[in-house]
């Protein structure tokens, strides 16, 4: 009995953080924005597409609406996105004063604070799983999704592609580059998380967050620590990437980031005066 | 309530502490909150925390619940460290930290009491073991009705008074019949109906036993149904007051006060009495006795026109107590 109540526990815990995280205002704006975002990038030409892309894009195929908006909105609004929410799961609990009762109750803040973690590194997903149907959805209805001859942007040749592609070959490109996108944004998510628990406060978590991220921008001056930095690896969902490390290298090295913020959040936040 | 009853107030037997802080001290940085604070509270009984803004209540009320922790000392829940015993040794706590009490907005009164009876485990506290408290549907529409939320239960908490948050604060504070239970400023916003009520339920819980702590400003109400009150200042726990050996004193309004309050003193049940006109103010060995005082001026001829209790008025005395210490 007393697993059982374990195993309610953590589910109650579990469903409780994901229904708080679309309870908050500020997730349903993101999968909006996110999914009404490509429809938007559409109309731009496809010159200025291709020059913020850095490369050659000419639409052709709805296949290709999500690449494109990935690539537009990866830089800066998905991350963003991605902190000012996540920041929000622990600032925002504050500022609702909920975290207190909820710490009340016999669960340990471990799983507290690994379901907000769980939580936060589904979020990122859940917003390209927004800006993927938004994509698809417009994409289809002005371009048709049906073989074409070109590339979806996130497999071999990028947007021109290897040749004709096939609609299921065209999703699985999608499909791969979008999970790597996940992966991506992930230690971005623990990153917020890791501040909101030291600051408690939703703008000081996000500001410090994004402040975070800019600065690992700015230190590839210094060329010897690129590898390191967060933001060398951004791009790794991108054939077009012109960087020296391999997608598998770049995302060992998020991984790495995501565990280890992972693990200071749980040791910051076990002992938090509350 | 008779004039001659005085508050109620349950007997204590129990001698493990259902709280027990030892020596806590507690610092931000340099600056010490509180210093050096010891207390029990038992089974059963209802303890006040007093004291004024800044006095380290709020501090003590987050240690006593392991939401903070002491720089230095051990609190103590049904004799394990809150602290370090793991989240188990929250499964005797029931408590309103927040005032007004802090709620999912955009869920309603009842799933918020839903949620709560998830994150307790789903079974709240029995003495009987074969027959466990269930943190169900049933459990939640009694405390819901015991709070008199029934008709907001399925509103969203955004569409509640600060009131009504109050009121179903205490709901899931008591939703798991706790053993401990810690409320800060459990009054806060209320009207007189619901401060009424608040007492009328905290009274309820310590007569099955739970020990009640709450922190309050209060001091004529509490007074009414605490059975010890703590007053803290500059983190310092000045003194403790036990209302109950002070609930047996009497006023009787007379025609003649110092002539009743001699005749009074040479009865064997009188502990205490003096004159102060034109009442004659007389502590008994028991409140039993209040009858056989009225009896006994009557035989001395003393003409007597009212008799009610002398409450001990908590607040001059905190008064008193604090403003001697700066």
């Amino acid at each position: 009995m007393t697993n059982n109540i374990a195993g309610r526990v953590g589910y109650g815990v579990l469903s409780l953080e994901f229904r708080k995280l679309l309870g908050f205002r500020s997730v349903r704006l993101g999968l909006l924005v996110a999914f009404i975002l490509p429809a938007i990038l559409t109309l731009a030409p496809d010159e200025g597409i291709a020059q913020v892309i850095g490369a050659d894009v000419i639409l052709v195929s709805g296949w290709q609406v999500p690449g494109m908006a990935l690539y537009i909105m990866m830089p800066f609004m998905l991350p963003l996105l991605t902190a000012v929410t996540c920041a929000e799961l622990v600032g925002g609990e504050m500022d609702w004063g909920t975290l207190r009762p909820l710490l009340l109750r016999p669960v340990s803040r471990t799983r507290v604070i690994l379901s907000k973690l769980m939580v936060a590194m589904l979020y990122p997903f859940l917003l390209l799983l927004s800006t993927l149907f938004g994509g698809l959805l417009v994409g289809g209805i002005r371009f048709g999704l049906s073989s074409f001859l070109g590339g979806t942007g996130l497999g071999d040749g990028a947007f021109v592609g290897v040749g004709e592609i096939a609609p299921l070959s065209a999703f699985a490109e999608l499909a791969q580059g979008y999970m790597i996108s996940g992966v991506i944004l992930s230690p971005i998510a623990v990153l917020a998380i890791v501040f909101g628990v030291l600051y408690l406060n939703t703008a000081a978590a996000a500001l410090a967050g994004v402040g975070t991220i800019l600065m690992m921008g700015m230190l590839k001056v210094f060329v010897w620590l690129r590898p390191l930095l967060l933001t060398e690896h951004l791009d790794a969902y991108s054939p077009l990437r012109a960087s020296t490390y391999t997608t598998q290298q770049s995302l060992v090295l998020l991984l790495i980031y995501t565990g280890i913020g992972i693990i200071a959040s749980m040791l910051i936040f076990e002992r938090k005066d509350l | 309530m008779n004039q001659f009853e005085a508050p109620a107030r349950t007997v204590l037997t129990a001698k493990e502490p259902s709280i027990e802080a030892k020596n806590i001290s507690k610092r931000y940085g340099r600056y010490p909150v509180l210093d050096n604070v010891s207390f029990k509270v038992l089974p059963g009984e209802v303890y006040a925390l007093a004291g004024p803004n800044g006095a380290g209540k709020t501090t003590l009320i987050r240690l006593i619940t392991g939401l903070s922790f002491p720089t230095s000392g051990q609190m103590l829940l049904c004799g394990e460290n809150v602290h370090t015993g793991g989240s188990r040794v929250r499964k005797a706590l029931g408590a309103v930290v927040e005032a007004p009490a802090a709620f999912y907005p955009h869920m309603t009164g009842r799933e918020n009491l839903m949620a709560h009876a998830k994150l307790a485990g789903g079974v709240g506290f029995s003495t009987d073991f074969r027959n466990p408290l269930l943190l169900d549907e049933n459990r939640i529409r009694e405390v819901i009705t015991n709070v008199e939320l029934t008709r907001m239960q399925d509103r969203f908490v955004r569409e509640y008074s600060l009131g009504q948050r109050q009121r179903l604060g205490l709901a899931a504070a008591i939703l798991t019949n706790p053993r401990v239970l810690v409320l800060d400023e459990p009054t806060s916003g209320l009207d007189p109906l619901g401060i009424n009520l608040v007492h009328r339920v905290l009274s309820g819980m310590a007569a099955t036993g739970t020990a009640v702590i709450l922190s309050t400003h209060h001091l004529r109400e509490v007074s009414q149904y605490a059975h010890r009150v703590g007053i803290l200042s500059s983190g310092k726990l000045l003194d403790e007051v036990d209302l109950g050996a002070r609930s047996t004193a009497y006023r009787f309004r007379v025609d003649d006060a110092p002539r009743a309050a001699a005749a009074l003193s040479t009865q064997p049940f009188v502990v205490r009495s003096f004159a102060r006109p034109p009442y004659v103010i007389v502590h008994l060995d028991s409140e039993l006795r209040a009858p056989d005082a009225i009896r006994s001026l009557a035989v001395e001829g003393i003409r007597m026109f009212e008799a009610n209790p002398d409450h001990f008025d908590l607040y001059e005395y905190y008064r008193e107590r604090v403003e001697r210490e700066f």
